[in-house]
């Protein structure tokens, strides 16, 4: 019976996303403030309803309830508790329906908390959120239900393929998909924009929180799916170039757009037509992207699903939403009233230089992702564009845009002095100056290294005097910076940790590039190995039993200058009920660097083929996009993004989030998630 | 300025790094791409030593040659022709013989690709049917433990 | 029925959500949330004068140009309207028509009402020779995992092992068997199969070591001394293996499975030596000459019966088939065994001794009439009618 009911809810989720489509959007056309009052409850019903549907379908999962399609194909009995809930979104039907569940958790989200929206522009929001929420439930319930059943019931599932049976699984998708799904909002809010035909900066604060919100998850999601591959996969490479990170990552690149172009809109009242435009792209992309990873239309290690019905399907809802959008932008855009003026050499212009590069950047990905399908399209050959194409054209891009980042900060809104802000970087410039010469003088020659040390330091260094110049480090008595720190607003704590997470990143991924250590070897008990400084030696092997598979770990004490450190046990695990094997690596950390060794099969005479890393400072990679996030996450604590400012005498306590509601007269505390 | 000659400063300069942009992708595409080839194509077209390739097809048979220090030769059919393929490190959990494969790198000048990539598809579920008969008799035994 | 109570609560509540809103009696008009905006915006431009970011005309450039925004957004309140009465009942008349028609009609198309939950917990316990196989495998797995002093558990792994062709854990497990509960024939036979084909039927030295043991246990056992005359042959030693050969053809009755085999692998002996006498050269009789190049590798001369089918496997395929018709005739055995016994000699191409089994068969399933009915349909689909 619960399946069912799960199955009815999505089906009601459905009929109500119908009704919110269209209610709503003819409240605001005829000025009619009860059809416009039916959005929320709607979107908020929906939300209720979904969740019902994928508790549901958790819960066979958990129960083993095969007579649920879903669960005799990616489940079965005998699997750990952890995986029997993580399964439930390993696979497409599942993943579809957390897709809804969190477009729904936003759409429930602005109800809530756009209270003090314009009545117009929250039922147009809603309205567009609900034209989105019914193209998936239907491409759920026609293409890929994940309560489809069958009678009689089997009596065992297939079980979860075992390399997706990983706790990175159990946080990434979901992560990546409140990053994707996230996006939706500003879309919204864009495509309500040009139904309305009104556009001010007002509108840009609004859209700011949210679509940072999505690009805390979406960086945290991409940023967790590396570090998976890069454990798991047991190549020890982090960044692939491939279809589906490509997917993920454009529309971070074009988010990360749509967050600086939304500043100039809100500051200056510039710039409104183009943040528009990138609100509508960067969700485009996002929708772009769940049709590659799901029609499975490019090759992939990490396509699933391999279904021309459900590509044509999410084929139409991509045209239907992207073209749609776009032609309402070209119809209503020019009727926008234009922005205002600044010089090119001000904040407004690093922006907007920041936002060419940023879209340029994202163009080439695109390209380089499409290109393969366009071509066998043409031409019927199959081809490959790989790490090559992407490391050289996007990598000069960006590297052009990095080199500008703690400029841009330094100049003033309107009309600003390169000069003086440069010098006022003299310190980081020379900081990253030294940097690079030491780098440079020891190993002659790589000049590429050099440089971009250079670069890491100048960003990171840049974000540290552009704060310090904030708060007049050593230029006023120490407690009077201590006391402009404290007050120095969350945006701008944000951006200083987010510039000097991108500092972070690029440090990691040029020190391991240049510095990685690779041995491939076979090793037989008692073999020692140096690699990066240290004496890896395998000791011998341990069969182990797990819970649903057996191993068979080796052990390595790692020792440096003769004094043993830690010890590794990578692993080669048996699945029986699927017969495959997966490799387990094992990774220990010294300080930001890590040894990584993963293990492959034993041959006859009794040496097991090993293969081993030394990644300096690899970790800042990861590390530097969890920084990146924090500043995110300052950022949205920001009281001034809140949406409207909290009057305390109004007896108004849904602005709050949390448990229990709160005294409305409180006075206004940071609140986080508006 | 004026509003519209700051505007067309703007498009020219973007025009410009979108210019950079697509002169660069250009090029790089037509030097950085790697073609995708079935065995039948490399017999037939005989690909130059140095050009980076991909290889899909199956692992041959048999072909499978694990030499010292993981030093991996085997060869890779679509039934109709093979291509010899070597390769340094561990190859990848569903590596198997008779399985789908996909190898990247160059040939050597003796025609072998060597592939620094090698990518395993697989999906099989075999399983004899006096085997499964066979089990089902095991599954009666619970061993000392579960009969107390 | 509960189902369908749930489902109208649930269609219903989803009905009032929509008609509630747009038959409440006063709606409070949101504020105009601009207005916040502009004003959080004249204290960021005195924080940016305050830190020197822009100067004092820029500062008051900027004030200037909020307040007129701000100015503007407080003319341009929104006015709210009301629909007339009729038009909000056609509104609820839609929403009580639609939403239930649209859920009920999909539902109906996809839906599964009739079928219960099947939580596996609740579901009867399910019958062993029902599981799939790769459960029971698991099952074994996490059994042998649990009991591994247990040597009967090895010795039903063993075999199972062997044959899905996880030899290294069959090697193991006949391993572990003879250690836990003493050698037998049984298991030292079996391990001496699992060491053949991990060694791709190669009778190994170790192997030899293994079949020798069991001769030990049971001097003459028939299928370690053929083991051991294949495990010659392969060495080239062809005499030897043809006078081992020879003694089991004359020790066994007839009708015993072990007959063909022997005498098809003694006739493949002599032939090689035949063949490796013959080109003149008298010390053929350990090794056929290098340059002959007829019978392929030396080590095993006798046994290229076949070009394509390894013919090692091939005695190995027939070892199994003696050892299952031993086992039958020892023990008697189900329908699908016997069965089985039919179908290797049909597929062995020996006609006669799958005869005498179907013979043998009936004889042994007269006294169940259910057996004996399952075992001429097992005939039946064999193209092999009594």
């Amino acid at each position: 019976m619960v399946v069912e009911i799960g199955h009815f809810a999505l089906v009601l989720a459905f009929a109500l996303a119908l009704v919110q489509s269209v209610a709503p959007i003819w409240g605001s056309r005829t000025g009619d403030i009860r059809l416009m009052a039916t959005a929320a409850p709607s979107a908020l019903g929906q939300l209720l309803f979904v969740a019902i549907a994928a508790a549901a379908l958790v819960h066979a999962h958990v129960v083993s309830d095969f007579s649920v399609v879903n669960v005799v194909e990616n489940s079965h009995s005998l699997k750990p508790l952890l995986y029997k809930i993580t399964g439930v979104w390993g696979n497409h039907e599942g993943s579809m329906l957390l897709w809804v569940l969190i477009l729904a958790l936003f759409g429930g989200l602005v109800a809530l908390f756009g209270a003090n929206l314009p009545a117009s522009l929250k039922a147009n929001v809603l309205a567009v959120q609900a034209w989105i929420a019914s193209a998936f439930y239907l491409f759920i319930l026609c293409t890929s239900n994940p309560f489809a059943r069958i009678s009689p019931a089997p009596l065992e599932g297939n079980d979860l393929n075992p390399v997706l049976q990983d706790i990175g699984l159990a946080i990434h998708p979901p992560l990546l998909y409140l990053g994707y799904v996230g996006f939706s909002i500003a879309f919204s809010f864009a495509v309500a924009a040009l139904i309305d035909g009104r556009i001010d900066a007002a509108w840009a604060r609004w859209v700011r929180p949210w679509s940072l919100a999505a690009w805390i998850f979406l960086t945290l999601g991409i940023a967790m799916g590396s570090y998976w591959a890069y454990y798991e996969l047991g190549w020890g490479g982090w960044w692939f170039w491939d279809p589906v990170e490509n997917a993920s990552f454009m529309p971070w690149l074009a988010g990360t757009a749509l967050l600086h172009s939304a500043v100039v809109m809100e500051k200056r009242d510039a710039l409104k037509i183009w943040t528009i435009l990138l609100a509508i792209l960067t969700f485009s992309l996002s929708l772009l992207g769940t049709f590659l990873v799901r029609s499975g239309v490019l090759t992939s290690v990490h396509a699933f699903a391999t279904d021309p019905e459900r590509g044509v399907f999410i084929l139409g809802i991509l045209c239907l939403f992207i073209g749609g959008s776009l032609t309402l932008f070209a119809w209503r855009a020019p009727g926008l009233k234009p922005g205002g003026l600044f010089a090119p050499i001000s904040r407004e212009g690093a922006l907007v230089f920041n936002n060419l590069f940023l879209t340029v950047g994202c163009a080439i990905v695109l390209v380089g992702t499409l290109y393969p399908l366009l071509y066998e399209m043409a031409t019927g050959a199959k081809i490959t564009v790989g790490p090559p194409f992407f490391n050289l054209v996007f990598g000069a891009f960006i590297a052009v845009l990095l080199v500008a980042v703690p400029l841009g900060p330094m100049l003033a809104w309107k009309r600003g002095d390169l000069l003086a802000a440069a010098e006022r970087l003299w310190l980081a410039l020379a900081l990253a100056a030294i940097a690079a010469a030491a780098v440079w003088w020891p190993s002659t020659g790589a000049i590429l290294t050099a440089l971009g040390v250079g670069l890491a330091v100048w960003v990171m260094a840049g974000a540290v005097v552009e704060w310090a110049a904030r708060i007049k480090l050593f230029r006023a008595p120490l407690a009077d910076s201590l006391s402009r720190a404290r007050g120095l607003p969350g945006a701008a704590w944000g951006m200083t940790f987010a510039h000097f997470g991108i500092g972070m990143v690029i440090l990691g991924i040029v020190s391991e590039t240049s510095w990685n250590e690779e041995r491939i070897l076979a090793m037989k008990p008692g073999e020692v190995v140096t690699i990066g400084g240290y004496q890896v030696k395998l000791d011998g092997m341990i069969p182990r039993q797990g819970e649903n598979f057996s191993e068979e770990a080796a052990h390595f004490s790692i020792r440096r200058g003769g004094v043993q450190v830690t010890f590794l046990e990578p692993s080669r695990r048996m699945f029986a009920t699927r017969r495959t094997a997966t490799s387990e690596t094992a990774i220990a950390t010294f300080g930001f660097s890590q040894l990584y060794i993963a293990l492959g099969e034993t041959d006859k005479t009794g040496a097991s083929a090993v293969r081993l890393y030394w990644k300096p400072l690899v970790t800042l990679i990861w590390l530097g996009a969890v920084v990146m996030a924090f500043g995110g996450l300052c950022s949205l604590l920001d009281r001034r993004l809140r949406v409207g400012a909290p009057v305390p005498a109004r007896k108004a306590g849904s602005k709050h989030v949390g448990p229990g509601n709160i005294d409305p007269g409180a006075p206004a505390a940071p609140v986080a998630a508006e | 300025m004026t509003r519209k000659q700051r505007r067309l400063t703007l498009i020219a300069v973007a025009g410009l790094v979108v210019a950079a942009a697509g002169a660069l992708v250009l090029y790089a595409l037509t030097d950085k791409i790697v073609f995708f080839n079935s065995p039948s194509d490399i017999v037939a077209k005989h690909p130059q030593p140095g050009i980076r390739i991909r290889l899909g097809g199956l692992v041959k048979e048999g072909s499978v040659e694990r030499g010292a220090d993981a030093h991996v030769a085997f060869e890779v059919t679509d039934t109709v022709a093979s291509v010899p393929v070597t390769y340094v490190g561990i190859l990848p959990d569903l590596f198997r013989e008779g399985q789908g494969v996909v190898a990247e790198g160059a040939f050597d000048a003796s025609g072998k690709l060597v592939a620094d990539t090698v990518l395993a598809k697989h999906d099989e579920r075999y399983m004899p049917k006096e085997v499964a008969d066979a089990l089902k008799k095991s599954g009666e035994w619970r061993g000392k433990t579960a009969a107390k | 029925m509960v189902l369908w109570i749930l489902f109208a609560v649930m269609t219903a509540a989803a009905a009032l959500i929509v008609i509630v809103p747009l038959n409440r009696a006063r709606v409070r008009a949101a504020p105009n949330a601009e207005i916040d905006v502009y004003a959080d915006q004249l204290d960021e431009v005195e924080r940016d004068r305050e830190r020197g970011l822009i100067g004092e005309r820029e500062a008051e450039a900027a004030r200037v140009e909020i307040a007129r925004r701000l100015i503007r957004a407080d003319r341009v309140g929104p006015v709210p309207a009301e629909l007339g009465r009729k038009t909000r009942s056609v509104a609820s008349f839609a929403a009580i028509v639609v939403i239930p028609a649209v859920a009920l009609g999909l539902y109906s198309l996809i839906g599964s009402p009739g079928l219960p939950d099947q939580p596996l917990a609740s579901r009867p316990a399910v019958p062993l020779d029902q599981r799939s196989p790769e459960a029971l495998i698991a099952m074994l797995d996490a059994q042998l995992a649990k009991n591994p002093d247990d040597a009967h558990g090895w010795d039903i792994a063993g075999p199972i092992y062997f044959r899905i062709g996880r030899l290294e854990d069959a090697t193991k497990a006949f391993a572990n068997a003879i250690r836990l509960g003493g050698p037998n024939p049984q298991r030292e036979i079996g391990l001496g199969q699992a060491l053949m084909a991990a060694a791709n039927g190669k009778v190994t030295p170790e192997a030899k070591a293994v079949f020798e043991a069991a001769l030990k246990l049971e001097p003459g056992l028939p299928l370690a001394r053929m083991y051991l005359a294949l495990g010659l042959s392969q060495d080239g030693r062809l005499a030897e293996s043809a006078a081992a050969w020879k003694a089991l053809v004359a020790e066994a009755k007839p009708g015993d499975p072990l007959l063909y085999p022997a005498k098809r692998e003694l006739a493949a002996v002599e032939a090689a030596i035949a063949r490796a006498a013959n080109p003149a050269s008298p010390a053929a009789d350990t090794k056929p000459p290098a340059n002959q190049p007829a019978p392929a590798p030396a080590s095993e001369p006798a046994l290229t019966g076949d070009a394509t089918a390894p013919p090692n496997s091939d005695t190995m395929i027939e070892g199994m088939v003696v050892r299952l018709a031993d086992r039958l005739d020892r023990d008697g055995g189900s329908a699908e065994d016997w069965g089985k016994l039919v179908r290797s000699y049909l597929v062995l191409g020996r006609q006669d001794d799958a005869k005498t089994t179907v013979d043998k068969a009936h004889g042994a399933l007269a006294k169940d009439p259910a057996a004996l009915a399952a075992f001429d349909a097992i005939l039946k689909d064999l193209g092999a009618a009594p």
